[in-house]
C-alpha cells in the first residue's frame, strides 16, 4: 500500500489510513520508550451482572497522547472512567484488577478519591460548563481546595484559558455566563477548567463528537498544544482524529483490548485482523 | 395508499389526544374560575349600600295627636299613644280604626306628659301629669277572621308603676326597659339638677301566679338639669345636659349608690360643646347616640377599665350629618340608626362609624321609626299621616373597617380585632374581624413550616445526592406513604396524643432538633477519624442506618427525661415557668402541636417535590464537579443546589399553600380560639377551620354567611397567589437553566 495521507476523505473510502509523520503538526520529540504513568493490569469491570471490561492490560505513556478507538459500546468510556474512579458514582458496579497511577494503586482503600480526581482530570463528551460565569467555571477546582489567593487565582484562570486557546475570546466577558458560549468554546472551557486543577493526566471522552468541524479542529490543535505537558488519554470514534493527534492507539472490541501500539503501527501494520477490519471500515 | 391511511389515522389520533389534554386543561381553569366566580357572587352583596326607596313610599292615616307611634311587623297596622293614655290601633291599609285600649288606668284629670319607646320596641315608659311613671309592655297581634283576612288587635298590656307617688313632679325626660325579671327606669324631674334610676324586681308566686314588684329609686346630682337621658344595659345610664356635658352613671353592685363614670374619647376626638338635644340608646343598650346643638352627632359607649369599673368612651363623632339635626331613630335589630334633620335623614352604622346616603324627610315630622323587620321606614308626619318608605339596609354592619381594622365594640376595653360571630342574645352584634383568622392561618402555617421545611429540604438533598439504589427507593416510598396519611388522622394524633404528651416536655421538644443536629455533627466528626477501610463498608448512605437507631435512642431519652429536665432546670414545667416569669399564656392545644402534626402532612409533600428538583439537576453537572475533585457535599452545595433552587422554593411554597389551606388538622388539634396572637403556646383559628365550624350554622344570605364567603375568597386568593408564585419561580428557574 502506498503511504499517502488523505486526511480529508471519509474512512470508508480508504483502503488503509496511512500516517505520514511529515504531515503531523508540530511534531514533538517523545522518547520511544516513554515510561508509563498509568499502568492497567487485568482489569475486569461489571455493571451489575453484565461485564463491560475483560482483562484489560494497558500502559499509558507519560506526556503522550493515547487514543482509545473501537465501535460504540465496546467499553472505551467505561475504561476511561475507571482511571479516575468516576465509575464509583454509579450504583452496583464492581471492578477487579489494578490501575496504577505513578506506581500507586488507584483502587487502594486508602487512596483519597478527591485527590486522585484532581490529578486525573476529565472532559466529557457533551460540553458541561456549570451555569456560572466563565471565571467561576475555571476557578471551580482551585476554589474547592481554597489554596489560592485572589491574585494567584486570577493568574491561574488566565493561564488555563490561554492554554485552552480561549483567552482571546473570553478575556472581556469573564464574568458572563458560560452558557452564552458556543459549543466548541464550551468544550474548550471544560478543558481549561480541568487544566486549572493542574492535573497529571487528562482524560477526554469523545470531546469533539458534539462539535462542528471548525470547533473540532480547534480542539485538536489544543490537544496538540497540550501534548508533552500533559499525559492525555482520549476516546474517539473518529479514526482520522486518532491518527492525527495520538502517539499510541488502543483498539477496544466488546470489552477487550485487542491491540495497543504506536499509532503509526496500528494504522499501518495492525497485528490483529479485527483491528485491520475496523480501521479499514469493514465494521463499526 | 395504505401508508397514507394509517398516517391519517395517526394524525387523527394525535389531534384527538391533544384535544383531550387541552380540554382537561381548560376544564381545570374553568373549574377554578367557576369557584372564584361563585365565591365572588356570594360575597359581593356585602358591597351594597343601604337604600331608601322614597319613590315607592305610600301614605296611610294614623291620626294627628299623640306622644308615640309604632307599627306591627307586617306594617299593616299602626298605633299611637295619646296624652289621655289611649292606645289607638288603625289599619294602615284602609285607615279603619281597629282597637282602642287604656292600659294605664289613669286617675281623673291625670294625663300622660312624656313617653318613650325602648329601642327593641314593645316597651313604653310613660310619665303622668301627677308624677307617676309606668312601664307598659304590649304587642300588636294579628287575628284571622272567617274570610282569613288579617286584622289586628292589642295584646293584653302589662303595666307596672315604678314611681307611684302622685306628687306632681313634672317628669319629661325618661327611658325605661325590661331585662328578664328586672325593670329599669331612668328619669329626671323638670328643672331639677338630678337624675334618678329606678330598679324594679318582679317576684312571681309560683302557686298563685301573683306578681310582686319591689322598687328601689337611686338618685345622683348633676351640675345642671338634664336635657335628655337614655338607659344602658344593667342599669347604666347616660345623661346629656344643656350645657353640653354628657355623663355616664352606673349603680354599684348592691344598688346603694349611683356612681358617675369617667369619660374618655378615641384619639383625635373630643366631645362637642353644643348643648345636648337628645340621647338615644342603640338596640341592646350597649351604647348611645347623642345629638347636640350645632348639628353634631356622637356615639358614646361604656367600656370596662382594668379595675372593672366603666368609663364612658366617645367612639365616633360626625359634624353636620344632616341639615338641622334634631333627633335619631334606631333600628330594633342592629346598630343602625337614622340621623333625623329638619328635612332630610341619613342612615348610619355605629360600629363601623359609617354614614350612608341621604333621603328627604317631610318637614314638620313628629316621629320616625324603622319597622320591626327593618324593611320599612315609617315617618309620622305633622298632618297625622304615616309615610311608609321601603328600605333595603343590606349589610351596613359589614364593612372593610369591621373586617380589617380594630373596632371598638360595645363592652370591650379597647378597639380590637375580634371574631365572635354569635352571642347569647338576639341583639348581639356579630364581630367579624378577619384579622385573627388571617393571623391564625399564617401562624399555623409558620409553625408547620418552621420544622418541616428544613427537614424536608435537607432530607431531599440527602436522598437525592447521598443515598444510593435500594436505600433511596426505600426512603422515598416511606415518605410517600407518610404523605398518604389522611389529615383527620393527623389531627386526631395531634389533639389526643401530641397535645397531652408535649404538655410537660416542651423544653425537650424544642431542644430536640438542636440536640439531634449537634449529635449528627459530632458523629460526623468522629466518623471522619475512623480508618477508611471501616468507612468504605458503609458507603453510599449506609452509614445512615447506623445513625438512625442512635438518633431514636437519643430522642427517646430526651423526651422521656423531659419533665425531669424542666423540673431540674426551671423548678417547674417550662409552660408554667413562662407563665410565671413572663406572663406568657399557655394552652394545651397550641400552634406547636399543630405545627408538629401538620409537619407530617407538609414534610412529605415538600420532600417529594424538592427531591425531584434536586434530581432534575443534570447529571452532567454533578459529574463535572466530581471529576474536578469536589466531594459529594461540595458538589451538592455548589453545583446541585443553585440550579435546583427555583424548584426548591416552589416546593416550599406549595408546602406553604398546603399549610395555609389545611383544615382538618387545625380544626382538631387547636382550640379554634380566634385570637390575634403569634404566641406559639396558644391556639388559633384558621380561615379554613373557621369555614368548617361556622358555615353549616350560618343563616343563608345573612351578613355572617356572606362574610364567610368573603373569608373563603381570601383563603382562595392566598393559596392561589402562593401557588401561582411557586409556579412562576419554577418556570423562570427552568428557563434560566
Ligand atoms: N451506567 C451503565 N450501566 C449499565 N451498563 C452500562 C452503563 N454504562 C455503559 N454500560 C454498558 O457498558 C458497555 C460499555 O459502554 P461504554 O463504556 O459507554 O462504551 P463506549 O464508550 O465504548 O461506547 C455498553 O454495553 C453499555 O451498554
Ligand atoms: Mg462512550
Amino acid at each position: 500500500m502506498t503511504p499517502t495521507a488523505v486526511m480529508s476523505e471519509p474512512t470508508s473510502h480508504l483502503g488503509r489510513i496511512a500516517v505520514d509523520s511529515a504531515n503531523r503538526r508540530a511534531p514533538v520529540e517523545v522518547a520511544d520508550e516513554a515510561e508509563p504513568i498509568v499502568r492497567v493490569r487485568n482489569l475486569d469491570f461489571w455493571y451489575g451482572d453484565t461485564q463491560a471490561l475483560f482483562g484489560v492490560d494497558l500502559d499509558v505513556p507519560k506526556g503522550q497522547v493515547t487514543a482509545l478507538i473501537g465501535p460504540s459500546g465496546c467499553g472505551k468510556s467505561t475504561f476511561l472512567r475507571c482511571l479516575d474512579r468516576m465509575n464509583d458514582t454509579i450504583d452496583g458496579v464492581r471492578i477487579s484488577g489494578t490501575v496504577e497511577l505513578d506506581g500507586q494503586d488507584v483502587y487502594d482503600p486508602r487512596v483519597d478519591v478527591v485527590e486522585l480526581r484532581r490529578r486525573v482530570g476529565m472532559v466529557f463528551q457533551r460540553p458541561n460548563p456549570f451555569p456560572m460565569s466563565i471565571y467561576d467555571n475555571v476557578a471551580f477546582g482551585p476554589r474547592l481546595r481554597k489554596e489560592l489567593g485572589r491574585k494567584e487565582l486570577d493568574d491561574l484562570v488566565e493561564k488555563c484559558l490561554r492554554s485552552a486557546a480561549l483567552w482571546d475570546e473570553t478575556r472581556d466577558r469573564l464574568d458572563q455566563s458560560a452558557l452564552g458560549l458556543s459549543g466548541g468554546q464550551q468544550q474548550r472551557l471544560c478543558i481549561a477548567r480541568a487544566l486549572a486543577n493542574q492535573p497529571e493526566v487528562l482524560l477526554l471522552d469523545e470531546p469533539c463528537s458534539a462539535l462542528d468541524p471548525n470547533a473540532t479542529a480547534k480542539i485538536e490543535d489544543l490537544i496538540f498544544e497540550l501534548r508533552g505537558r500533559y499525559t492525555i488519554v482520549m476516546v474517539t470514534h473518529n479514526m482520522q482524529q486518532a491518527a492525527r493527534v495520538s502517539d499510541v492507539t488502543a483498539f477496544f472490541l466488546k470489552g477487550r483490548l485487542v491491540e495497543a501500539d504506536r499509532t503509526e503501527v496500528v494504522f499501518t501494520r495492525p497485528s490483529k485482523e479485527e483491528t485491520e477490519n475496523y480501521i479499514t471500515g469493514r465494521f463499526g | 395508499m395504505a401508508r397514507r391511511a394509517s398516517d391519517r389515522r395517526r394524525n387523527r389520533r394525535d389531534r384527538l389526544a391533544a384535544g383531550i389534554v387541552r380540554l382537561g386543561g381548560a376544564g381545570v381553569v374553568l373549574a377554578v374560575a367557576f369557584l372564584a366566580a361563585f365565591l365572588v357572587r356570594e360575597a359581593l352583596p356585602l358591597a351594597a349600600r343601604p337604600e331608601i326607596h322614597d319613590d315607592r313610599a305610600r301614605v296611610a292615616p294614623l291620626g294627628g295627636d299623640g306622644l308615640l307611634f309604632g307599627v306591627d311587623p307586617f306594617v299593616e297596622a299602626g298605633w299611637r299613644l295619646t296624652a289621655e293614655g289611649v292606645l289607638v290601633l288603625r289599619d294602615l291599609r284602609d285607615g279603619a280604626t281597629l282597637a282602642e285600649a287604656r292600659p294605664f288606668d289613669l286617675a281623673a284629670g291625670e294625663r300622660l306628659v312624656a313617653a318613650r319607646l325602648a329601642p327593641s320596641g314593645g316597651v313604653v315608659a310613660a310619665a303622668t301629669s301627677t308624677g307617676r311613671v309606668a312601664l307598659a309592655e304590649f304587642r300588636v297581634v294579628p287575628e284571622y277572621g272567617d274570610d282569613l283576612a288579617r286584622t289586628y288587635r292589642f295584646s293584653e298590656a302589662k303595666v307596672r308603676w315604678l314611681r307611684d307617688e302622685a306628687d306632681g313632679a313634672p317628669i319629661t325626660r325618661l327611658d325605661g326597659d325590661v331585662e328578664d325579671d328586672r325593670l329599669w327606669l331612668a328619669y329626671a324631674v323638670e328643672g331639677e339638677a338630678r337624675v334618678h334610676l329606678v330598679r324594679g324586681r318582679l317576684k312571681t308566686n309560683r302557686l298563685t301566679g301573683a306578681e310582686r314588684l319591689s322598687v328601689k329609686d337611686l338618685a345622683a346630682d348633676l351640675p345642671a338639669p338634664a336635657a335628655d337621658l337614655a338607659l344602658l344595659d344593667h342599669g347604666g345610664l347616660v345623661v346629656g345636659l344643656s350645657d353640653g356635658a354628657v355623663l355616664g352613671f352606673k349603680p354599684d353592685r348592691r344598688f346603694r349608690t349611683l356612681d358617675a363614670m369617667p369619660t374618655t374619647a378615641a384619639s383625635g376626638l373630643e366631645p362637642g360643646s353644643g348643648g345636648v338635644l337628645a340621647v338615644r340608646s342603640l338596640v341592646g343598650r350597649g351604647s348611645v347616640l347623642v345629638v347636640r346643638v350645632g348639628d353634631v352627632l356622637e356615639h358614646h359607649l361604656p367600656r370596662p377599665r382594668e379595675d372593672a369599673t366603666l368609663e364612658l368612651y366617645l367612639a365616633h363623632a360626625w359634624e353636620a350629618p344632616v341639615r338641622g339635626l334634631r333627633d335619631v331613630a334606631v333600628s330594633p335589630r342592629q346598630r343602625v340608626f337614622f340621623a333625623l334633620g329638619e328635612d332630610e335623614l341619613r342612615i348610619g352604622q355605629s360600629t363601623a362609624g359609617r354614614l350612608y346616603g341621604r333621603s328627604p324627610l317631610a318637614p314638620g315630622w313628629r316621629g320616625v321609626l324603622l319597622a320591626p323587620r327593618e324593611d320599612v321606614l315609617a315617618v309620622w308626619q305633622g298632618d297625622g299621616a304615616v309615610r311608609l318608605e321601603p328600605v333595603e339596609l343590606h349589610y351596613p354592619g359589614f364593612t372593610w373597617e369591621t373586617w380589617f381594622t380594630r373596632i371598638q365594640y360595645e363592652g370591650l376595653p379597647e378597639p380590637a380585632y375580634v371574631w365572635q360571630s354569635t352571642g347569647g342574645t338576639e341583639s348581639y352584634e356579630p364581630k367579624v374581624s378577619l384579622v385573627p383568622l388571617v393571623v391564625g392561618t399564617l401562624k399555623g402555617a409558620l409553625w408547620a413550616l418552621l420544622p418541616s421545611i428544613p427537614i424536608a429540604l435537607l432530607g431531599a438533598l440527602y436522598c437525592a445526592r447521598f443515598l444510593r439504589g435500594r436505600a433511596r427507593e426505600a426512603v422515598k416510598s416511606f415518605v410517600e406513604l407518610l404523605a398518604g396519611i389522611p389529615s383527620v388522622v393527623l389531627g386526631f394524633l395531634g389533639a389526643l396524643y401530641l397535645a397531652p404528651k408535649m404538655n410537660d416536655r416542651y423544653l425537650s421538644v424544642l431542644l430536640l432538633p438542636l440536640v439531634l443536629a449537634l449529635a449528627a455533627l459530632l458523629l460526623g466528626a468522629l466518623w471522619a477519624r475512623l480508618p477508611i477501610q471501616w468507612r468504605r463498608r458503609f458507603h453510599g448512605g449506609r452509614a445512615a442506618w447506623l445513625l438512625l437507631p442512635l438518633f431514636f435512642l437519643l430522642a427517646d431519652f430526651l423526651l422521656r427525661s423531659g419533665p425531669g429536665l424542666e423540673g431540674w432546670l426551671l423548678g417547674e414545667p417550662l409552660t408554667a415557668w413562662l407563665r410565671d416569669r413572663f406572663e406568657v399564656p399557655f394552652e394545651q392545644r397550641n400552634a406547636l402541636v399543630v405545627g408538629l402534626a401538620m409537619g407530617f402532612a407538609v414534610t412529605p409533600l415538600v420532600f417529594t417535590l424538592a427531591e425531584d428538583a434536586f434530581r432534575n439537576v443534570p447529571r452532567d453537572l454533578s459529574e463535572a464537579s466530581l471529576a474536578l475533585g469536589a466531594t459529594e457535599w461540595q458538589t451538592a452545595v455548589r453545583v446541585v443546589v443553585p440550579p435546583a433552587l427555583p424548584g426548591v422554593v416552589a416546593a416550599s411554597m406549595i408546602g406553604l399553600g398546603r399549610a395555609v389551606g389545611e383544615t382538618m388538622i387545625v380544626l382538631m388539634a387547636t382550640g379554634n380560639t380566634p385570637i390575634t396572637s403569634w404566641n406559639p403556646f396558644r391556639g388559633f383559628r384558621t380561615l379554613s377551620a373557621n369555614l368548617a365550624v361556622e358555615l353549616p350554622e350560618a343563616e343563608k344570605g345573612a351578613g355572617l354567611y356572606r362574610t364567610l364567603f368573603l373569608s373563603a375568597l381570601l383563603l382562595f386568593a392566598m393559596t392561589f397567589v402562593v401557588n401561582l408564585a411557586a409556579e412562576w419561580v419554577r418556570v423562570r428557574g427552568r428557563k434560566k437553566l
